[in-house]
C-alpha cells in the first residue's frame, strides 16, 4: 500500500502558496485494510477516510465513468487495482493532476508542472465534458490563481458545455462564485465565463455589472453589486443562486439605500430615518457596520462620523420614551419617529458645522 | 418541501435566523408556520418582522397576545409599559405598513391535508377544532372591517372569564381573543384564569392547563401551540403540541418539522444579536 498527496495541496507547494488542505490517494489498499490501520470512513458515494492522527481525508484510488445527467451520475471503481495515474486522469486540469510520494518525487503525467510555468489551465483529458460544474471551477482558478489564463481547447470544452450548465445543483454553483468572490481577482470569474459564453443561465445579470476587488471577502463583494445592479436584479440572481440571506440583504441594503447614505449630512433628516429604519440601522450594529464600510469605500461620504454620531445618541435615543407623556397609539410612533428625527438632524448639523 | 412550525420568536432576529439555517430553510420549497409572539421583549423586533415579511409568499401565523399588544398600542390608543421592547417599531416609518400587515392576519390556521392546526394560546374550552376555527374566522372580519380601532380600544381585559352563548358583541370577542392568544388555565366548568404563568406543578389547586381536556375534540388533528414557556415544550397530550421554549428568556428556539415530526432546536444567544 503506498499513499500520495495528490491535487492542491501539491499544485499550492510548487506555485509556493499556503496549503490549506492536504488529500491524499491511497494506492494498493483497501477499505477493510485502512480500517485496520484505524482510519475511519466518512464518504458515502465513494470511500474516503480520515487518517487516525492528522484527520486528513484519504480516499483510494479510483475511476469515475458518466453513466447518466447530474451529479451523481457516476460510476466509480475504488480498489488495490487502480494505478495513481489512472486515478489522477479523472481529475479535471493538470496543474490539479499530480501527485508526490513520501520521498518528495513528483509524479506528474499530465505536464501540470509546465503548465504552473506557463500559468495556463488546461483539462487532462476529454472526460472533462462530464461534470459541467468543471466550467465554473475552471473560472473559480482563474479568480484565485493570479495571471493564469484558459487553455484555448480548454476553452473550446467549456463553450461546447454551455448547454448542460442548467442542470447543475444551485448549491454547488453558488459554492464556486462565493470562493471566486473572495479570491484575489474575482472580475477573472466573469471574464472566463464571458470568453466561453457561460455567463447564462447562472449569471446573466452579471454581464454588466463588475465586481469591486478593492473590497476584502465574498460578503462585502456581494454586497457591492447593490451599487451596480437593480434590486429586482439581485433578487433573480440570489434565489438562483440560493445566495445566503446575509448577502442578498447586504446587497438589497446597498440598491435601495445606499445612495442616500452616501449622502446623508445633507439629507432631509426624514429620509435618513427612513433609510436607517429600513437596514435596522438603530439596533443591529453588525448590519449598519458592513453597510456603512460599503458606502464609505463607494464614496467619500464621511460614514465613520456617522457611525461614532449613532453610537453617541444611542442613550438618548434609549431615553426618549421616557421623557415623553403618556401617549398612545399612532400618535406615539408620530412622536417618537419625531424625537428620533431631532436627533438625527442634530447629528446632521454637527457634521454640517465641522465641514465648514 | 418541508413544513416548520417555529414557536414564539419574540424580537429574537438572530436565533430566528440561525434557527432556519440549521433546518436548511429553502425559500423556494419550503413553508414557515409562526405560532405568534414574533415581537415584544427580545431586542429586535422590527428586525423579524421585516424578515417575516420579507418571507410572506412562504409564511403562515398566528396572531399572539403580543402582536395585539402592539396593534392595541398602534391602532387601539393604549400606551406601552415598562417591559416592552418594540421603540424601533414604533418609530420606524416602516411601522404602519407592519401594523397593517398584522392586523390581516389569523388567530387560527387549520391544514387539513397536513393533519395539524396552530393557534398562538388555545382553543375555548370543550370546543372541537371545527367550532374553534370557526370562531376564529368570526373574528377576521372585526379586524379587518371599518371598526377595526373600536376593537383594539377595547380589547383589553379580563372579563367575562367564561364564554357563554349568550355573549355577544365586544365581550364575545375578546373572550374569544383571550382564549386564542392568553390563555393557559381553566376550571372543570371552563373559566379562564390569566394570573398563573409558571410551570403545571404550581398551578393553585382547581385549575388545570386548558389542553387537558381539549385533546378528545381535536377529531384526530394535531394542533400545536406557543404562548406558555414555562411548559417547556412538554404537555403529555400526544396530540397537542407545545412549541414556546423561552428563547426569550435565555433558553431556545424550536421548530417543529411537521412532514418528519423532528423537533430542532437552536440555543439562545448571549447579550444583543444582529
Amino acid at each position: 500500500m503506498k499513499v500520495y498527496l495528490v491535487g492542491g495541496a501539491v499544485r499550492d507547494e510548487l506555485l509556493g502558496r499556503e496549503v490549506k488542505e492536504r488529500d491524499w490517494v491511497v494506492v494498493g489498499g483497501s477499505a477493510a485494510s485502512l480500517k485496520k490501520l484505524g482510519y475511519r470512513q466518512v464518504g458515502r458515494d465513494f470511500p474516503v477516510f480520515l487518517h487516525p492522527e492528522t484527520q486528513e481525508e484519504h480516499a483510494l484510488a479510483r475511476t469515475e465513468r458518466k453513466t447518466a445527467p447530474g451529479h451523481g451520475g457516476f460510476a466509480t471503481e475504488a480498489g488495490p487495482h487502480i494505478s495513481l495515474e489512472a486515478d489522477l486522469a479523472r481529475r479535471d486540469l493538470s496543474i490539479n493532476a499530480m501527485a508526490k510520494d513520501d520521498q518528495g518525487h513528483l509524479i506528474d503525467p499530465f505536464g501540470g508542472q509546465e503548465d504552473l510555468r506557463r500559468r495556463c489551465l488546461r483539462h487532462v483529458a476529454d472526460a472533462f465534458a462530464e461534470d459541467p460544474l468543471r466550467v465554473f471551477r475552471v473560472a473559480r482558478f482563474a479568480a484565485e490563481l493570479e495571471g493564469f489564463r484558459v487553455h484555448p481547447e480548454t476553452g473550446a470544452f467549456m463553450a461546447g458545455m454551455a448547454e448542460s450548465l442548467g442542470e447543475l445543483a444551485a448549491e454547488r454553483v453558488w459554492r464556486e462564485f462565493s470562493k471566486a468572490l473572495a479570491a484575489p481577482a474575482p472580475q477573472r470569474f466573469i471574464e472566463v465565463l464571458q470568453d466561453c459564453g457561460c455567463l447564462s443561465p447562472w449569471f446573466p445579470e452579471l454581464q454588466t455589472a463588475a465586481i469591486d476587488s478593492g473590497l476584502e471577502g465574498a460578503l462585502p463583494r456581494y454586497g457591492g453589486l447593490g451599487w451596480r445592479l437593480s434590486s429586482g436584479a439581485l433578487k433573480s440572481l440570489s434565489k438562483r443562486l440560493l445566495t445566503p440571506k446575509a448577502h442578498l440583504r447586504l446587497a438589497l441594503d446597498i440598491a435601495l439605500h445606499g445612495r442616500a447614505l452616501s449622502a446623508w449630512p445633507g439629507l432631509e433628516a426624514g429620509d435618513l430615518h427612513r433609510a436607517l429604519s429600513a437596514i435596522n440601522g438603530y439596533r443591529d450594529r453588525q448590519r449598519r457596520r458592513q453597510v456603512f464600510a460599503l458606502v464609505q469605500a463607494e464614496s467619500d461620504a464621511p460614514m465613520q462620523e456617522l457611525e461614532a454620531g449613532l453610537r453617541r445618541i444611542e442613550p438618548a435615543l434609549a431615553a426618549i420614551r421616557q421623557d415623553l407623556p403618556p401617549l398612545s397609539g399612532t400618535e406615539l410612533g408620530r412622536r417618537l419617529q419625531a424625537e428620533r428625527i431631532k436627533l438625527i438632524a442634530q447629528l446632521q448639523r454637527r457634521q454640517t458645522q465641522r465641514d465648514s | 418541501m418541508a413544513t416548520y412550525a417555529v414557536g414564539d420568536i419574540q424580537g429574537c432576529a438572530a436565533e430566528f435566523e440561525a434557527l432556519l439555517a440549521e433546518v436548511g430553510f429553502d425559500e423556494r420549497r419550503d413553508a414557515l408556520w409562526l405560532l405568534g409572539d414574533l415581537i415584544n421583549r427580545g431586542p429586535n423586533s422590527l428586525a423579524v418582522m421585516q424578515r417575516v415579511m420579507a418571507l410572506e409568499d412562504r409564511t403562515t401565523l398566528v396572531l399572539g397576545n403580543h402582536e395585539l399588544h402592539f396593534l392595541a398600542i398602534w391602532f387601539g390608543g393604549h400606551s406601552p409599559n415598562s417591559a416592552d421592547t418594540f421603540d424601533d417599531l414604533l418609530a420606524a416609518p416602516q411601522a404602519e405598513e407592519i401594523a397593517q400587515w398584522l392586523r390581516r392576519q389569523p388567530f387560527l390556521h387549520w391544514d387539513r391535508a397536513l393533519g395539524y392546526a396552530m393557534v398562538h394560546a388555545g382553543i375555548p374550552p370543550g370546543w372541537g377544532l371545527t367550532a374553534a376555527a370557526a370562531a376564529a374566522e368570526e373574528l377576521r372580519p372585526v379586524l379587518q372591517g371599518p371598526d377595526f380601532k373600536h376593537y383594539f380600544r377595547h380589547l383589553y381585559g379580563n372579563e367575562p372569564d367564561l364564554l357563554t352563548d349568550d355573549l355577544c358583541g365586544m365581550d364575545r370577542w375578546r373572550i374569544l381573543t383571550n382564549c386564542f392568544t392568553r390563555m393557559r388555565l381553566v376550571d372543570d366548568r371552563g373559566r379562564l384564569n390569566f394570573s398563573h404563568k409558571g410551570r403545571l406543578a404550581e398551578a393553585p389547586p382547581r385549575w388545570r392547563p386548558w389542553f387537558e381536556q381539549a385533546a378528545a375534540a381535536l377529531e384526530g388533528e394535531r394542533l400545536l401551540f406557543g404562548h406558555w414557556a414555562a411548559l417547556d415544550g412538554y404537555t403529555g397530550v400526544d396530540s397537542i403540541i407545545a412549541l414556546d421554549t423561552g428563547c426569550v428568556w435565555g433558553r431556545r428556539l424550536t421548530a417543529l418539522c411537521l412532514e418528519s415530526g423532528e423537533r430542532i432546536s437552536v440555543p439562545a444567544l448571549g447579550g444583543e444579536g444582529g
